[in-house]
């Protein structure tokens, strides 16, 4: 029988190689670029094993203070709230760029609880890597749109 | 593991803090809410709601509600906007611990949320301590 998680794992990597090709406009620099790749390879792992370790590994450090101040004991609890690649049963189109001055990675589509979904998830670069600064996840009913172009995520540090 | 909210569970959070609102100070909450522009609601990480408007502030406990929703809140922001039509457009933000926001968008039909549930609204610190799925029901008709 096919593993659940490896039929999601394969059906989240071929759906986002698919947009790979779809997003949306480019940031000046180069490192956004990455925004993407940076994203499925954290999917993929989180597939593998979601565990918050693995989560961590792609967060910058004020994301992860902010996590640990929230929420003591065991965090691989929670890591399936807190993964936005966790949230997904499948990927429909996929946007990067900047907005606000921030360069965020915007993945839409539906969740595991059926319901459609935008991600965005704002990157910043740490010492040459990309690590998510801050996310959020933008809950749509069916018949509503999801947004079509990039958008940030509110920091819990400024809202 | 927490149980993931989903769009339904925020909607109905949305309209249990506008009804908390109404039984704190049902002048104050019913001028906010007839009065075209904008208007807000913030709830705190100790469960304290302000909803503010052009009418003045109502400021009430919303520790119950939001605490239905399962997950520890660090904050909830919403924006709202009553067109002349008296609908009102709104944008929740929650934060939860942990860092990760969930936001979501509807519309709701003050008149509806205000006058015909003259029943809804007045029922609702009893919705609060006795939630029921008819309840339940009533406030989905007057959310879209």
């Amino acid at each position: 029988m096919m593993n659940l998680a490896v039929y999601r794992k394969t059906a989240l990597a071929a759906s986002l190689l698919l947009m790979a090709g779809c997003a949306g406009s480019q940031p000046p620099h180069s490192q956004t670029k990455n925004m993407l790749q940076t994203y499925q390879q954290m999917a993929n792992e989180l597939s593998d094993t979601p565990t918050f370790a693995t989560y961590k590994y792609y967060l910058a450090e004020e994301l992860i203070g902010q996590i640990h101040s929230d929420i003591s004991g065991d965090l691989d609890q929670h890591v399936e709230f807190l993964a936005p690649p966790l949230w997904f049963d499948s990927v429909s189109e996929t946007y990067q760029g900047l907005a606000e001055g921030r360069s965020c990675l915007v993945v839409n589509g539906v969740s595991v609880d059926g319901d459609l979904i935008s991600a965005a998830l704002e990157y910043v670069d740490r010492e040459g890597m990309l690590k998510i600064r801050s996310a959020e996840i933008g809950l749509y009913e069916p018949g509503e749109s999801v947004p079509n172009e990039v958008w940030c995520p509110v920091r819990a540090d400024e809202f | 593991m927490p149980t993931r909210p989903n769009t339904y569970s925020l909607k109905i959070t949305v309209a249990r803090l506008l009804e908390l609102s109404y039984a704190r100070n049902e002048g104050i909450t019913t001028s906010i809410l007839r009065e075209v522009g904008p208007a807000s609601i913030s709830v705190d990480s100790n469960g304290t709601a302000t909803l503010s408007g052009k009418a003045g502030n109502v400021t009430f406990s919303a520790a119950d509600a939001v605490k239905e929703l399962g997950i520890q809140i660090r904050r909830v922001g919403i924006s709202m906007d009553v067109n002349s039509e008296g609908e009102l457009d709104y944008t929740a933000r929650f934060m939860f611990a942990g860092a990760l926001a969930l936001s979501v968008r509807g519309t709701i039909d003050v008149e509806e949320l205000i006058l015909s549930c003259s029943g809804l609204l007045c029922r609702a610190a009893r919705a609060l301590k006795s939630r029921t799925t008819s309840t339940d029901r009533e406030f989905e008709r007057a959310l879209q």
